[in-house]
């Protein structure tokens, strides 16, 4: 039944971003749209426990918008300013360790609203992701049976949908376009009795490997 | 591509980390228990076949707090310490629902667990079930709710809330006591004097959730301003460990919404009628200077439980945790009645 639900989500959030795609298709080249970077980063949740988190993103869209000042004495004095933003969608596969409690594995979908100023080399997003997350004990899980015989329970866990609200920051290196990354990530987390408020941060980088 | 592999040669450097393993002085694990798993750590002597089960307090505590200092260190020479995080506690996890979140169903936990410690350590193994403050609750409504009595071989009760409202009742004479006693000896004057106040104008019969709240906190105050022994002996570690079991913001704004939960549970229970029920050679260990709960309660208690096994130890220099107010002679009186009885 849950897993039903979850399968439920994503392909809706698929539905959703690919339909926008659709939409979007004339507007954004097509060179772009076949770059699929592969993203690596650190995955800290909570900060301390440490991960892995590897995924890539799809441009789904993107739009500039050029403002100029109606006084011309400012429109010549500071130019025209662009901004450039992009719509992606993020998949991610990532894994954590917290020591004495548990190993979590996170898949998820998201989608990066990204910012740029002038071509600037740093830039801002925001995504909003959906992820399954499932904890794997990282000991022993046992139970008693009612003829009092010890059962060990193989990959006992827990797990939920865990949503993420993630501001990040961003730094473009070189041609190839590679990115350095910082961004931490608030959390809505299934555990125990009721959906939770966590936190995690990611330091990585995105390689644009196609070109 | 060479850079590709430096970043992810140094990520996974970074995700690597250790724990501890299974030894013959430590285990740790998680105890599945109606859809909780609850978190267990043994150490000490595994193999004297001696285990104390040992609740911690709070609501809002955990094994982790209890399992450090001169106390333990001493105990785990001779006995195997057991160290629970009950349900909606410490590192205890699971997919149990809010109503699960009951003193009842800890209680419940805790007799399951009993049983599984006989099934892995062995059947002849003698356990002795230990609670302090809230955990006093859980372990005495264990042993009159559930079968547990016929697992153990003694019930320790450290400073232990078998009675909230009792408790409270008890916690306002005696700041009354102590309150008068110290302004009559001019003794931190600023601090007794609002305090008497405030408790002269509680109603014993209608004790309120704010009187609750300033009776608890203002009783951790006072063990400031009381002649309450603090060793260095008492180490209590450091201040934060990043191995934690229990470090995490979901895991402690989860805990912090259970431990509401818990604590209102917890007044529904007064189990000072029931102490009759439990015929376990029985030790209570209390503070003379607990006001959090006060040595009436452990009176109480000695005088109502159905066995002739049984002593009541008041130490003179405590407050609400003699195991690190004096804990050489808290040590002593332990091994004392373990040995006697195990």
């Amino acid at each position: 039944m849950k897993y039903s639900k979850i399968l439920k989500s994503l392909s809706f959030l698929l539905f959703i971003s690919f339909s926008t795609n659709a939409q979007e298709q004339e507007l954004t080249s097509s060179s772009d749209k076949r770059m699929l970077p592969l993203r690596v980063s650190y995955y800290g949740e909570n900060g301390v426990h440490p991960g892995l988190r590897v995924g890539t993103s799809y441009l789904l869209h993107e739009k500039t918008k050029v403002k100029i000042y109606k006084r011309q004495a400012k429109q010549s004095k500071k130019g025209s300013k662009t901004k450039y933003i992009q719509y992606k969608l993020d998949a991610n596969l990532g894994y954590y360790n917290h020591p004495n409690n548990h190993t979590g594995v996170l898949l998820g979908l998201g989608v990066t609203r990204h910012k740029n100023k002038n071509k600037k080399k740093v830039s801002f997003a925001w995504s909003f992701e959906v992820n399954y997350l499932r904890r794997f004990y990282n000991i022993e899980t046992f139970e008693i049976l009612e003829d009092g015989s010890i059962n060990t329970i193989n990959l006992a866990g827990n797990g939920g949908l865990m949503f993420a609200l993630a501001p990040s920051i961003e730094r473009r290196f070189g041609e190839k376009g590679t990115l350095l990354f910082l961004k931490p990530a608030f959390q809505a987390v299934k555990y125990n009795h009721s959906n939770f408020l966590n936190a995690a941060v990611e330091l990585g980088v995105s390689l644009n490997l196609s070109k | 591509m060479k850079n590709l592999s430096y970043i992810l040669f140094a990520l996974c450097f970074c995700v690597v980390s250790c724990s501890k393993q299974e030894s013959e002085t430590f285990d740790h694990f998680f105890f599945r228990s109606d859809d909780a798993d609850l978190f267990v750590e043994v150490n000490g002597n595994i193999s004297s076949n001696t285990f104390i089960l040992l609740l911690h307090g709070g609501p809002g505590g955990g094994g982790e707090g209890y399992n450090e200092g001169y106390y333990v260190d001493e105990l785990e020479k001779d006995y195997a310490m057991v160290y629970l995080d009950q349900r909606g506690n410490g590192a205890s996890t699971g997919d149990y629902d809010k109503e699960s979140l009951t003193i009842a169903q800890n209680s419940r936990d805790v007799y399951q667990l009993t049983r599984f410690l006989k099934a892995k350590y062995g059947d002849d193994i003698s356990l002795f079930l230990a609670g302090h403050s809230w955990g006093g609750l859980t372990t005495c409504h264990a042993l009159v709710n559930t079968e547990i009595q016929s697992e153990l071989k003694g019930w320790i009760e450290i400073d232990g809330a078998h009675d909230y409202i009792l408790s409270d009742i008890e916690a306002i004479k005696l700041f009354q006591e102590f309150a008068t006693v110290e302004i009559a000896a001019g003794n931190n004057l600023s601090f007794w004097n609002p305090v008497l106040e405030t408790v002269n104008a509680m109603d014993t019969l209608n004790i309120t959730d704010e009187d609750q709240g300033y009776l608890n906190s203002t009783a951790f105050e006072a063990e400031k301003v009381l002649p309450i022994a603090d060793p260095e002996l008492a180490d209590s570690g450091p201040p934060y460990n990043l191995d934690s079991p229990s470090l995490g913001l979901a895991i402690s704004s989860a805990n912090s919404i259970g431990n509401v939960i818990l604590n209102d549970d917890s007044y529904t229970y007064a189990l000072t009628d029931r102490l009759g029920e439990i015929t376990l050679p029985s030790l209570f260990l209390w503070g003379k200077y607990d006001l959090v709960v006060p040595p009436a309660l452990g009176v109480s208690a000695f005088n109502l439980v159905n066995t002739t096994e049984k002593e009541l130890v008041i130490f003179e220099a405590s407050g609400h945790s003699p195991m690190s107010n004096e804990p050489e002679l808290f040590v002593e009186e332990v091994k004392d009645f373990v040995e006697r009885y195990k």
